[in-house]
């Protein structure tokens, strides 16, 4: 799997300039797990995120910032902390964990109605795919009732965080939509 | 009498606006995004990446888009959902259909492989209640390839032709195939936009305009419908939720 950075190189209408990516989710949808890999980096040591990890790449005239924040129930009160100038959004399901597809559908529903993440493209990934009860793609956008949504474009990708597969091809996409 | 004028000018000003609403539809890699690009004017020679969820475009008179002409010219735009065509996402597809006017299917022409499972997919979504009636468009894409098949072999293949399979689902309808190349650089005309598939918009709008006035009170009912059960589903699922924090937080006390 390629990394964040390869991705950068290989887009093919090359960005100029900052953007930001907001990463959001449920405690334990893999987040950090996520940037970490695509980093390139070791996915063994990960901890819960008490605040956040903010990962910074370069490329030719383009930086994109990456920002994971932590989505245990506590700190999702601080999520809007971190909305301003967002230019896309990602937002990460355990797609095995069935009982709290309604609490993250929820959560997902309440960000979408902020005026600061409106008209914000968003990628969905539907994590952990590599393990036997994953739901699949269409059963989560149904599940999270993403095709209500009509002011924005959105995607949703089945990855695994573990072995890294759909990950780059959610992101050149989003990518592909920061303006 | 005022008001007599008034609300006559009002019912005439809103006939003069229209919104239609219409879905690409097809299998992953037919093209649907690219066609969609090129009815915006874009270029799209660069390829585009899969889509897995929901693009929406508006098109208006910039994009060629009119109905109707002289002084009752009416000023009409289109909005475009193109959707993910891959196996594991076409399940949302169905979403779509209580709220379009019209229907584009798109096919990879050159694909002879898949062009079987094409022609199940869009049985497939024929067969849904949403749809009955609604015009449909169908493109035979990248027309470009020398192994692409033609209009006609095309609707052999897909079985839409009279007496094959699926001419039952056509039922009354308005339908048309139409060849085309999606991708800008390679169309006719030296790199300029296809002018086959601006005409088979120009047809899908026509034939949208001509069934108007059953689609259009057809799909507002249906999209009120669609609308109230989705916001019982929320308050349903407001509840829920509510009710699941509160326990927890119950359990936390204790
Ligand atoms: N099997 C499997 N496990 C995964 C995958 N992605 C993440 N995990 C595991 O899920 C757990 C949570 O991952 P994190 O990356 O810490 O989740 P997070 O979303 O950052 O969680 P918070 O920081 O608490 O918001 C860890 O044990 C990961 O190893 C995956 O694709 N497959
Ligand atoms: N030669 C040729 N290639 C085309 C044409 N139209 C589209 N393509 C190519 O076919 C591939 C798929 O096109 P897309 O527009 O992404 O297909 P799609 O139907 O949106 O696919 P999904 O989003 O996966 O459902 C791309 O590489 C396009 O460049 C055409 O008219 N001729
Ligand atoms: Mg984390
Ligand atoms: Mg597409």
């Amino acid at each position: 799997m390629p990394g964040l950075l390869s991705l950068l190189r290989r887009l093919r209408k090359p960005q100029q300039g900052e953007a930001r990516i907001l990463v959001l989710g449920l405690d334990n949808a893999g987040k950090t797990t996520i940037l970490t890999k695509l980093s390139e980096e070791d996915i063994t040591t990960i901890t819960p995120t008490q605040g956040f990890n903010v990962k910074s790449l370069s490329h030719a005239n383009f930086k994109l910032n990456v920002w994971d924040i932590g989505g245990q129930k506590a700190i999702r009160p601080y999520w809007n902390n971190y909305f301003e100038s967002t230019d896309a959004l990602v937002y990460v399901i355990d797609s095995t964990d069935q009982k709290r597809m309604e609490e993250t559908g929820f959560e997902l529903g309440e960000l979408l109605e902020k005026e600061k993440l409106a008209g914000v493209p968003l990628l969905i990934y539907a994590n952990k795919q590599d393990l036997l009860h994953a739901l699949t793609p269409a059963e989560v956008a149904q599940m999270l009732n993403l095709v209500q949504i009509r002011d924005r474009q959105w995607q949703i990708v089945a990855c695994s965080a573990r072995t890294g597969d759909g990950l780059t091809e959610g992101l050149e996409w989003l990518v592909s939509m920061i303006k | 009498m005022f008001g007599l004028l008034h609300n006559l000018f009002k019912a005439i000003k809103s006939r003069r606006e229209r919104r239609y609403t219409v879905v690409l539809i097809g299998l992953d890699n037919a093209g649907k995004t690219t066609v969609a690009r090129h009815l915006r004017g874009e270029a799209a020679s660069a390829g585009a990446t899969p889509t897995f969820g929901f693009n929406s475009d508006v098109l208006g008179k910039e994009h060629g888009v009119s109905a109707g002409g002289g002084v009752f010219s009416r000023s009409l735009t289109v909005e475009m959902f193109d959707l993910g065509g891959g196996k594991n996402i076409r399940g949302i597809w169905g979403r779509y259909y209580a709220e379009v006017h019209g229907v584009v299917y798109v096919v990879d022409a050159a694909d002879t492989d898949r062009i079987e499972e094409a022609a199940a997919c869009l049985a497939d979504s024929l067969k849904d209640p949403h749809l009955d009636g609604k015009p449909l468009l169908v493109l035979a894409n990248k027309q470009d390839l020398p192994s692409a098949m033609a209009e006609a072999d095309a609707a052999q293949a897909l079985g839409l032709a009279s007496g094959s399979t699926m001419a039952g689902e056509l039922g009354e309808r308005a339908f048309n195939i139409v060849g085309c190349t999606a991708l800008y650089e390679l169309s006719e005309e030296g790199g300029r936009a296809d002018p086959r598939l601006r005409r088979a918009l120009r047809w899908l709008l026509g034939a949208i305009g001509s069934d108007w006035t059953q689609l259009a009170p057809r799909v507002k009912s249906d999209v009120v419908a669609q609308k109230e059960k989705d916001a019982k589903e929320l308050a349903e699922r407001k509840a829920r939720v509510a009710k699941m924090r509160e326990e927890r937080a119950r359990r936390q006390e204790e």
